[in-house]
């Protein structure tokens, strides 16, 4: 009886660890998925705001938020307004012309929209670290699009030739 | 017991071997011991014996706090790298209206 006792309490005692170290370990990170905005909690730890910067960021990303949403709501009208005339005319009608012409207007507002947030949340940030977002925003953002024949020192991808010759 | 199962078992494979009762007394306990020690219960309780014995006890108990802390340490770093990556992501797509936007 006292063996299993020690068995059971070695098993017990090591569970435990477990979980206090866990819990501990992840517990910042928990806080955060459970708050109201998750993605702010983690641009005030990657960025090191302090609570005034933080105070002005999050006042920039509502104000962004919202615009951002009457912008998804715009280019989703004329992605529809493209996809209606693109599959029954032809490329070179005015209607397929005005509806791409519209379609890559609203993209181009879309960026623009970004870039300026970019901006504006970096300048609230110390110089190294708001050097450090932009860098993020501009490559995972702007740069997000893929161009598989060229790599990132500007020389054609191998990867991409190979590929063609497959 | 079925003593006469025995007997003609041995007649069969060990003719020389003596016939009294106690002889077969005792073959029957070795092989009572023998299913004995294939069981379940046996095993654990040698397995007790052997893991609580104060020489190997207390290093195995602390080899066991020691591995749970490492999982832990290793878990948990996963865990919160992989939820901040998934959050830097995420914030990404939050203030990008072309990701917001979803084709329907």
């Amino acid at each position: 009886m006292r063996k299993a006792l020690s068995i059971l309490g070695v098993i017990a005692l090591s569970f435990v660890t477990y979980c206090v170290i866990h819990r501990s370990i992840t517990v910042e990170a928990r806080a955060a998925l459970l708050s109201d905005c998750p993605e702010l909690i983690w641009l005030k730890r990657e960025y090191s705001l302090s609570a005034d910067q933080f105070e002005k960021i999050q006042a920039l990303h509502n104000r962004h938020d919202v615009e951002c949403k009457e912008l998804c709501r715009a280019l989703s009208a004329t992605q529809k307004g493209l996809q209606a005339v693109i599959i029954t005319e032809p490329l070179g009608s005015a209607s397929v012309q005005s509806a791409l012409a519209s379609w890559r207007d609203q993209q181009a507002v879309s960026q623009d929209s970004i870039l300026k947030h970019m901006m504006d949340v970096s300048r609230e940030m110390d110089p190294e670290q708001g050097k450090r977002y932009r860098e993020n925003v501009f490559r995972s953002l702007i740069l997000s699009g893929r161009t598989p024949h060229i790599n990132s020192n500007g020389d054609y991808d191998s990867d991409f030739i190979l590929h063609l010759k497959q | 017991m079925n003593d006469d199962e025995l007997r003609r078992m041995f007649a069969q494979n060990r003719p020389d071997l003596p016939g009294e009762p106690g002889f077969q007394r005792e073959v029957w306990k070795k092989i009572e011991r023998q299913s004995e020690m294939m069981s379940l219960p046996y095993l654990v309780k040698i397995s007790g014996d052997f893991l609580t014995r104060p020489s190997l006890g207390i290093p195995l108990a602390l080899a066991a706090i020691v591995c749970s802390a490492w999982l832990a340490i290793h878990n948990g770093m996963e865990a919160r790298d992989e939820t901040w990556t998934k959050l830097g992501l995420s914030y990404n797509e939050v203030i990008n209206p072309i990701t917001h936007h979803r084709p329907e």
